[in-house]
């Protein structure tokens, strides 16, 4: 008889622990779903490449990403030759008429001799808006 | 009747699989969740006689030197300041109280210019009120 007691107090208190744990749980859920960020356009920041700090970093509105590693220059993610990057802007602008932002992400230790290039390209083939990429960081800077 | 009326009163929600699932769910965004936030610094342009940064007279022109130093004038002007670029965003809110009417500013990079310093200039153009910061190609 004594021992049914203990176990009907046993129970009475998981059942008491696991409340806030529920409560906790869900908190936790509805901060992730608050950060997290619907429908926006997401820069991939590449894998060793430092982005410079900047505070006054708004959203991307631009599609297409190159990507400047010295002197490689990645549309996409798809190596090409300096020679062949304006003509291979001015193909990507034509098949997108109503956009005009070009996203550059360079390495914070570049100089912006490697960078212009890019620049060039970008302005031949049509893309009015250039965006480079940053950190936002209200800190740091 | 009240048998089952009873039962249906003393019905308790399992908690355990509810936990499971927030647990899951948590661990997902957790994974999924992006820690560091990035944006962009946005520059309208165009080439030649499109730039805006021409049309507009006084336009501050932000020469990067080879030092990362940064000489600043009013529309090219000879007289040129020294500024260093922590100094830059106060020196260009200073000008931009004597020419309020001054919204572009022009980045001139040289080519051993430093990225992150040409970053910097147009984040401090930026803050002092200059909308239209532009980059002088080479």
């Amino acid at each position: 008889m004594s021992f049914k007691t203990r176990k009907h107090k046993k129970e009475i208190g998981s059942k008491q622990i696991l409340t806030p744990l529920v409560d906790c749980f869900a908190i936790v859920l509805i901060y992730l779903l608050m950060a997290t960020s619907f429908g926006q356009i997401e820069v991939k920041i590449p894998e060793g490449m430092k982005l410079p700090n900047a505070t006054e970093g708004i959203t991307p509105t631009g599609s297409l990403v190159i990507e400047v590693r010295g002197q490689n220059y990645l549309i996409d993610g798809k190596s090409v030759p300096l020679p062949n990057l304006s003509a291979e802007l001015k193909k990507i602008a034509d098949l997108n008429p109503g956009k005009s932002g070009l996203i550059i992400q360079a390495d914070r230790q570049m100089n912006y001799g490697e960078i212009n290039p890019v620049v060039i390209a970008g302005l031949h083939a049509g893309f009015s808006e250039l965006q480079f990429a940053v950190i936002n960081d209200q800190e740091k800077l | 009747m009240f048998k089952r009326k009873r039962k249906g009163d003393d019905a308790e929600i399992n908690l355990v699989p509810f936990i499971d699932l927030l647990s899951v769910c948590i661990c997902f965004m957790l994974l999924t969740a992006v820690w560091i936030q990035a944006g962009v610094l946005e520059t309208k342009q165009g080439l030649g006689t499109e730039s805006e940064a021409k049309k507009d007279t006084a336009a501050l022109w932000v020469e990067i030197g080879l030092n990362n130093d940064l000489l600043v004038s009013v529309g090219g002007n000879k007289a040129k300041k020294r500024v260093h670029v922590k100094n830059l965003e106060t020196y260009a809110s200073t000008l931009k109280g004597q020419y309020p009417s001054m919204k572009t500013a022009l980045v001139l990079p040289s080519t051993s210019s430093n990225y992150s310093t040409m970053i910097k200039a147009m984040n401090s153009l930026k803050k002092a009120d200059f909308p239209n910061v532009g980059i002088a190609p080479l």
